[in-house]
């Protein structure tokens, strides 16, 4: 009877093991997605386009992971350390800290034959590629800036929308008046405040003269020189510290809250940001008190401002490249890609968007097609974020330029600060772009 | 006897395996962490290239404290004294206040005492964003009331200026760190002896020498050890900092563990955990000349 039994029991231990076999054949594929820009309303329209993809490909699950925006960069840095993600967002700021550390794969072999390859635009193709020539990310969508403006302030004023930095200096003076508690131009001196400063410089001395676009602060042909040795960028920075006067005095430790704030709540009658506060405008503010133009024209004749993107990238260690590829390619199809864009006021990465929505045309987002249409004029270069000294460079600079405004240093020394920074980041590591 | 010699090497390796737990914990959790940060202060660690890290001696601390790293070390080592000083003072004061009026017994104590804590049950971020706003030049509710007072004519860039950078911070960290004062003196003023009262009223002391010659010497060890810990703590504290000004403008409200954070946020574990590594020396010195100034020991 014993036999028996243990007969018995050898037979069903042996069925179940072959029953957990066919249940691994059949097992689906987990594909684990991390995003860093979390907002409640943005995982909802990624989730959206994930079950749509599910639904076509029952053997694929994708889990997105939604950490608190905060803490989002970090805990990516982390779980792509320990292999622990598929596919993550990867952004301007973080592109070249995955890069360096070998946690990305390169994408070219994977979407080498993607039908939507034809219709990504030129700027989509330069973020792919701007690191080493190889394709770290496909872009979900550019934050591109363009000018605020209070319609209702200057229509009482008689003045005229500025197209250029000379005239929105001019009307941000003109319609200042401290005794009221108004002011012109809702500054940035806070964190990141350099940014600013650099489309302002940018679009003084135009992108020809920049060894590289992604290498912005970099002479072309300079051997290391940067472009704090010009005369224009002097000029640059006066100027940008007059814009500064036409401001709020505390906006020299305005940061994106602060600056947003002081344009919706009345303080100020000009902001430049990204087309995501064209949303809290269209919540906050009345329609026809206020409008978008766009990004002012410098003495170079150009416009420059930094392409910011968010993208996503596949982990180095990543199991199921194959399923976490073609999920990316669904993801930034033309289709999925203008639902996402649409929705998050970001400007989509495919040319023929425009078959899919309406909404890049028209209305407050007008502006952005005006600038589409003129290349040659609207431009973009961005801070050598390739450079590990750029890490030091971000916790620095905001200080010299806030005590550059607050008259504790000349522009000159200013200057020089900035020169000997980017000599020296040259020297320790050499040419990167 | 063999037996017995198992069954006793049995009882050591159950009480081993007991305290295992505990002495894992503050291992991996404490001791761990201190040593990587301590490895780190000599390595040029960063997260945007941990493929290249390398011993780099003590070029960490000569960057900092020889500015060469583009900050002044010792304008935020004198900001940090600052903040240390006149928050401790101001706390301990208002704090030492408070807790003789809760001494009393009153209608709405309980209510009162709950008001009284409330502040230190919020986070320090929640708090430093709170106050920010409140600070606000253009729209905080601050300028609102000076201005509704008389008191001021135009708006006060309290956050923007260098002047009041660090005293709006002070303010804000005095309101939060009141309570536990509060907290602390009260416990100690409810165990001091009624009879102590009694006889220095018999004694003919007022109610100045009865502060003096009773209710201080009676909870000195609970004040020179919530001084203590207030110190480091205060010390430790750079979250109101880092969420009202950033250590700006141009790191004038900028403190040694505030600068610490701006370095994690930066990605420079290397100089950030040199910079950990000096805290912990200076905190080290302060509690034994603290130690030492006010005669305290353990039995105290």
């Amino acid at each position: 009877m014993k036999k028996f039994l243990a007969i018995l029991l050898a037979i069903a231990m042996l069925a179940t093991l072959f029953a957990g076999c066919g249940a691994k054949e059949e097992e689906k594929v987990t594909v684990t997605m991390v995003e860093s820009l979390t907002s409640p309303e943005r995982t909802a329209t990624i989730q959206s386009i994930i079950d749509k993809y599910e639904a076509a490909n029952p053997n694929v699950h994708i889990e997105l992971i939604s950490p608190p925006l905060e803490n989002a960069d970090a805990k990516i840095s982390q779980m792509l350390m320990n292999g622990e993600a598929d596919i993550v967002e990867v952004r301007d700021q973080t592109v070249s800290q995955y890069v360096n550390n070998e946690w990305l794969e390169d994408l070219d072999p994977y979407i080498a034959d993607w039908e939507d390859l034809d219709t990504l635009s030129g700027d989509s193709w330069t973020c792919m590629h701007q690191l080493n020539g190889k394709c770290w990310l496909i872009p979900s969508g550019f934050y591109q800036r363009c000018l605020y403006y209070r319609e209702d302030v200057l229509a009482e004023a008689g003045v005229a929308v500025p197209t250029t930095w000379q005239e929105l200096l001019e009307a941000s003076q003109a319609l200042t008046d401290a005794g009221s508690n108004f002011y012109g131009y809702s500054f940035r001196g806070g964190t990141s405040g350099y940014q600013y400063a650099d489309t302002v410089i940018w679009s003084y001395i135009g992108v020809d003269i920049l060894a590289d676009p992604n290498a912005g602060y970099y002479l072309k042909d300079g051997n290391g020189a940067t472009i704090f040795t010009l005369p224009e960028t002097k000029e640059a920075l006066e100027y940008h510290k007059e814009l500064f006067k036409a401001s709020p005095t505390d906006s020299v430790a305005w940061a994106f809250s602060e600056m947003v704030e002081g344009f919706i709540g009345g303080t100020t009658a000009f902001l430049i940001q990204d087309a995501e506060v064209i949303a809290n405008c269209q919540v906050d503010m009345e329609e026809g008190t206020w409008n978008t133009a766009p990004f002012p024209i410098g003495p170079a004749g150009e416009a420059v401002f930094p392409n910011g993107f968010g993208g996503w990238g596949m982990a180095a260690a990543c199991e199921n490249k194959e399923a976490a590829a073609d999920f990316l390619m669904f993801l930034s199809n033309p289709e999925n890609n203008t639902l996402y864009a649409a929705n998050h006021a970001m400007v989509p990465i495919h040319t023929n968007a425009s078959e899919y929505s309406d909404a890049f045309a028209k209305g407050y987002f007008a502006c952005y097609s005006e600038m589409a249409a003129e290349p040659e004029v609207y431009r973009h270069a961005t801070q050598p974020q390739m450079y590990v000294a750029f890490a030091t460079y971000k916790t620095e600079v905001d200080a010299m330029y806030q005590k550059y405004l607050l008259d504790e240093i000349t522009v000159d020394e200013l200057l020089k600060w900035l020169d000997d920074f980017w000599v020296q980041a040259y020297a320790d590591e050499g040419q990167l772009w | 006897m063999k037996s017995k010699q198992r069954l006793g090497q049995r009882r050591t390796l159950f009480i081993f395996l007991m305290l295992l737990p505990s002495m894992l914990l503050p291992l991996i959790f404490t001791y761990y962490p201190l040593i990587k940060g301590g490895v780190m202060a000599f390595q040029n660690y960063t997260l945007m290239n941990i493929k290249n890290v390398s011993w780099v001696g003590f070029q960490n601390f000569k960057d900092i404290l020889f500015n060469t790293a583009g900050v002044d070390f010792g304008q935020i080592a004198w900001n940090t004294v600052k903040w240390v000083l006149i928050s401790l003072t101001l706390q301990f004061t208002l704090g030492f206040a408070l807790s003789l009026m809760l001494k009393k017994k009153f209608a709405g104590a309980g209510v009162y005492q709950g008001l009284v804590f409330f502040p230190y049950a919020v986070s320090g971020f929640l708090i430093g964003i709170m106050w920010r706003w409140m600070f606000n030049g253009s729209n905080g509710v601050i300028n609102d009331l000076l201005m509704n007072l008389g008191l001021i004519d135009v708006n006060v860039g309290w956050l923007a200026q260098k002047e009041t950078a660090l005293v709006s911070c002070v303010i804000a960290n005095v309101w939060y760190g009141i309570p536990f004062f509060t907290i602390m003196i009260t416990a100690a003023l409810r165990g001091v002896a009624p009879e102590l009262y009694e006889a220095a009223d018999m004694d003919g002391a007022n109610k100045i020498q009865q502060f003096f010659n009773v209710t201080v010497p009676s909870i000195k060890s609970v004040l020179l050890m919530t001084v203590l810990m207030r110190v480091i703590w205060i010390f430790n504290f750079p979250d109101l900092i880092y969420s009202m000004t950033s250590g700006g403008p141009a790191n004038s409200s900028q403190i040694i563990t505030s600068y610490m954070m701006t370095l994690v946020y930066s990605m420079d574990y290397g100089k950030a955990s040199a910079v950990g590594l000096l805290v912990i020396a200076f905190l080290a010195i302060f509690c034994l000349i603290y130690m030492a100034v006010t005669n305290y020991t353990s039995e105290d």
